[in-house]
């Protein structure tokens, strides 16, 4: 009888480490993942190039719209998905309307040996979260238009480039608390976070950024940190946002117009003002190049 | 001649103690001494700022941000001094007000501590003050953010190695065990044995 409860509870607690838990503020229940008629369960058809060849799976699992149902959610809202290893993505409501993304349990037939996958056939694999442990219901935060735009090289220049910045190692490079130090006069909060292909995340300080790194490569920098698995370092991080300030890698930008457009500005004005060494100022039309003269010994712009 | 130096002290003292004192990222300690706009009075000093922390003898705190400046009335009332809003988040109104700490981003001056982390840690000025506060809540109201700190005990020079290399803004190194009475800091400047102190390394 002791044999049977302890296999029971184990049992109990094996399930638990499985499940996925859908959380939205109070309230939080276990997604149902026991289903195992395939028949009963939404189908995707993946396709992918493989050394020449095409490789296809068929996926098994179910819609996200269940956590939407469930939790009444309205038009606006940002699902956040974290891995069993802290791996975290976010998709917004416009996302999961698009693409209907499929969380599976299934491929080609057999139970994922990591649990379950996130499957967006529409979006990079970076944003198929394998191993889910929790899918938590956020507002979908707004990052509005800042009122300040901060340049980063400029004050890279004047911080101590650290050969093996630890723990990584064969690299050179920034901690990033000593970037955001500059700028910021709190560090912690939730940062937004764009790589120059657009790849975003938006991220809280305490739990991925406070040691994080900027690694120094020839395009740019790679925002790597000991607290993101590998897959959600950034290549060529180009803007940085928190509350109304951003930091802006220039090198990634040919003109203001592409950071409207990367980090989805819902406006831009037509004059900007640059600020140089001792309160200098200049205004010029936002359509003017980053490679003119005017932002040569520019510090940061902000807006007429 | 002792005398009359020893009256002026005094009387710059007791001059002062009636101020709101103005500290942080600024090139020296600035004093408030009558009522008005927040956004006047820091103009008045000519001190720019992008925020400010009104800082209360309780050790409460407010973080707010340049575009709420002209929201924000100081106020005295018999010896005490007030920060005084209906627009801003209620955390504003700080009774008995102690201190207000300017921050201002890219500020040079900067002390370098470098402890058992993996990387010497930099704090300007403000950052150093904002060492002995703890984020309690942030809140809203009309669009204007605010910050409320509660002080806690400042732990950034505690735990320093022993000993330590100062590096001072003239150069100089130091390789001495740290006392903590010679080290100074008014609020703008850090000093150590009255020189301007840059690092504190391993």
């Amino acid at each position: 009888m002791k044999k049977l409860i302890a296999i029971l509870l184990l049992l109990i607690n094996f399930m638990g480490l499985t499940a996925i838990e859908a959380v939205s503020g109070e309230h939080r229940y276990q997604i149902d993942d026991s289903e195992s008629d395939l028949s009963k369960l939404k189908k995707v058809i993946t396709h992918k190039e493989k050394d020449g060849l095409d490789i296809e799976h068929v996926w098994h699992g179910i819609s996200l719209e269940c956590i939407k149902r469930d939790f009444k959610l309205g038009n606006d809202y940002t699902l956040v998905f974290i891995s069993d290893d802290n791996y975290l993505a976010r998709l917004t409501s416009e996302d999961i309307n698009k693409y209907d993304p499929l969380l599976a349990f299934f491929m080609d037939g057999e139970k994922l040996e990591d649990n379950n996958r996130l499957i967006i056939p529409e979006m990079p694999s970076m944003y198929w979260v394998r191993n889910i442990k929790q899918i938590k219901v956020e507002d979908s935060p707004e990052f509005l238009r800042p009122d300040i735009v901060f340049l980063a090289e400029p004050v890279l220049t004047t911080i101590e480039l650290t050969e093996e910045p630890e723990p990584f190692q064969k690299v050179s490079g920034y901690f990033f608390p000593q970037l955001l130090t500059e700028f910021f006069p709190e560090l912690s909060g939730l940062y937004l976070l764009i790589g120059k292909d657009g790849i975003t995340h938006q991220l809280e300080y305490e739990d991925y950024l406070s040691k994080a790194v900027l690694v120094k490569t020839d395009s740019g920098y790679i925002l790597q940190s000991p607290q993101m698995p590998g897959g959600m370092w950034l290549k060529n991080i180009a803007y940085i946002q928190k509350d109304r300030t951003a930091i802006i890698f220039r090198s990634q930008f040919e003109k203001i117009s592409e950071i409207t457009s990367l980090a989805n500005w819902k406006s831009e004005p037509l004059k900007v003002v640059i600020h140089y060494t001792g309160g200098i100022k200049q205004t010029v039309p936002v359509t003017i190049d980053f490679s003119q003269p005017e932002w040569d010994s520019a510090l940061k712009f902000s807006w007429q | 001649m002792k005398k009359y130096i020893f009256l002026i002290l005094l009387f710059s003292a007791l001059l002062h103690s009636r101020s709101i004192k103005v500290t942080g990222n600024i090139d020296k300690v600035h004093y408030i001494d009558h009522p008005g706009n927040l956004n006047t009075l820091l103009a008045e000093e000519k001190i720019e700022a992008d925020a400010v922390l009104v800082c209360g003898i309780d050790g409460i705190s407010a973080f707010v941000t340049s575009p709420a400046f002209c929201q924000v009335e100081i106020q005295k009332e018999n010896l005490r001094w007030l920060s005084v809003t209906d627009s801003l988040p209620p955390v504003c109104n700080i009774k008995n007000i102690e201190e207000i700490v300017i921050w201002r981003s890219g500020w040079e001056r900067k002390l370098y501590i470098e402890k058992k982390q993996s990387f010497p840690q930099s704090f300007t000025p403000y950052h150093f003050i904002l060492g002995g506060y703890k984020k309690v809540a942030e809140s809203e109201k009309n669009g204007y953010k605010a910050i409320k700190y509660k002080r806690i005990t400042n732990t950034l020079l505690q735990n320093l190695p022993e000993p330590v290399r100062l590096q001072f803004s003239d150069g100089d190194i130091m390789a001495t065990s740290f006392q903590i009475d010679s080290f100074q800091f008014d609020g703008c400047e850090f000093l150590y044995q009255h020189k301007p102190l840059k690092k504190i390394m391993r």
